[in-house]
């Protein structure tokens, strides 16, 4: 449930079909999520240009940020159903992401467009790191190879489950699946640890 | 005494405050009392916010490799033999509408009551910021002295370098739609008020107008209805002509 969003009630979005789409995405529905993009863009980058004043590509980087934190959203299950339609929660979280990137914040009116902020803050923002060891983490996984890539994309980042996963990348197995998995992190872990000492990272 | 464990599915219920208040408080204190598990636990969290923001930016990549594939088909559909057929189809559809709802004089009526030239919002040649040898600019000049003609000769020189500039296909088609050449309008608009520029709302209201002038009445209201259901500049003007139309 989304505990935080008091926003308006869209009479027209179709509760049903909305509620099939969160469970889609949620089991791994990633051509949803680009299928919503197409669908609420255009709109949405018309609306944040016309209301905010923003230039079409803020616009566009907002509501791609906007997919993105509705998609994590809904993989941790942080929505589990939509009191809202998608299009209202989508235009609110890229309310929110709009004040915070502009400081806007203070200038506008929050309420008279009948979309409401909604927060989404990032999940791990509050973490320092070691930004080089972070940097070469994520240039390193581009070379980490199949099926690796995708069994640590799957399971860490879309939360797919080992049975998931062993259909996605036709394993034999979850088990299989889980094996992989360990070889694959130790892989990675080996790439990282000839690059950086475990006393480098904080 | 035995060597303590730590794993990264523990780490990333930690950073992500998926443990229960006991259980992070009790993290906390094997943390605070093992150098090495603190630094194993160091390596990943490290792991796991870098995984989390390189899959972040594939998936932006996707998001944005779509618009790139979107502007490619917007412009194969615009010269497939179906957007022929489908014009071809279009003006007979429109012949009928005319014949049975509106004579040429009333929808001329329509257009002269809404139809108002668009400023130029996008060359500032007057302060001093032009280029005089530049087509576009020189296409600007002419659009504002009204010189529509000679502002299509210098808009198509630039987009014959550059077509797919949309501050300049905005400006054609509206000095297309001057010098009542609907066809043109209509075909340098459409990709204006079909992409997110900031003219695309202004080129939408004129694409409608140039329907109008086209005679193509059902398109012209579907346009305004699309203009109709939104907040912008051209909601009230869209209305009133829908009411009239209808």
């Amino acid at each position: 449930m989304i505990k935080t969003f008091t926003g308006r009630k869209d009479a027209e979005y179709d509760a049903k079909n909305e509620r099939t789409l969160i469970a889609r995405i949620k089991n791994g529905g990633d051509k949803e999520i680009v299928a919503l993009y197409n669908e609420y863009k255009i709109h949405f980058v018309k609306w944040a240009t016309y209301k905010y004043n923003i230039s079409a590509d803020d616009a566009c980087d907002i509501f791609q940020d906007s997919i993105i934190a509705f998609y994590k959203n809904i993989k941790q299950e942080k929505i589990s159903e939509l009191k809202y339609s998608v299009k209202t929660y989508l235009y609110g979280i890229g309310k929110n992401i709009l004040f915070n990137k502009l400081k806007y914040k203070s200038k506008f009116d929050d309420t008279f467009d009948g979309f409401e902020a909604i927060p989404c803050t990032n999940l791990y923002n509050e973490w320092e790191i070691n930004a080089d060891a972070k940097h070469y983490i994520k240039e390193v996984l581009k070379k980490l190879g199949e099926p690796c890539y995708t069994l640590l994309r799957l399971y860490y980042y879309s939360e797919y489950s080992m049975e998931a996963i062993a259909r996605e990348i036709k394993s034999k197995s979850a088990n299989v699946v889980k094996s992989q998995k360990v070889r694959c992190l130790n892989a990675l872990r080996k790439l990282v640890e000839d690059k950086f000492s475990l006393e480098d990272l904080y | 005494m035995q060597e303590e464990k730590i794993d990264i599915e523990e780490v990333k219920k930690y950073l992500s405050h998926q443990l229960t208040p006991d259980e992070r408080s009790a993290f906390d204190r094997r943390l605070d009392h093992d150098p090495g598990l603190r630094r194993e636990f160091n390596f990943w969290k490290t792991m796991v916010i870098a995984m989390e923001e390189h899959f972040d930016d594939r998936l932006k990549e996707t998001l944005k490799r779509e618009d790139i594939d979107n502007a490619s088909k917007q412009r194969k559909l615009f010269i497939t033999p179906l957007m022929v057929a489908a014009s071809l189809i279009g003006v007979l559809v429109i012949s009928y509408f005319l014949l049975n709802y509106f004579t040429k004089s009333d929808l001329d009526e329509l257009f002269t009551a809404y139809y108002r030239p668009y400023y130029n919002v996008v060359d500032d040649y007057k302060r001093g910021n032009n280029n005089i040898n530049s087509q576009g600019t020189e296409g600007f000049r002419f659009y504002e002295q009204k010189e529509y003609s000679k502002a299509i000769t210098a808009f198509e020189q630039k987009l014959s370098k550059d077509p797919n500039n949309i501050s300049v296909l905005f400006y054609s088609g509206l000095s297309y739609l001057a010098t009542n050449q609907t066809d043109l309008s209509i075909k340098h608009l459409t990709p204006v008020a079909s992409s997110t520029h900031q003219l695309a709302e202004a080129a939408e209201w004129y694409l409608a107008l140039a329907y109008l002038k086209n005679e193509n009445i059902p398109e012209c209201k579907d346009i305004l209805k699309r203009i109709a259901d939104q907040k912008g500049a051209y909601k009230e003007r869209a209305t009133s002509l829908l009411q009239e139309i209808h």
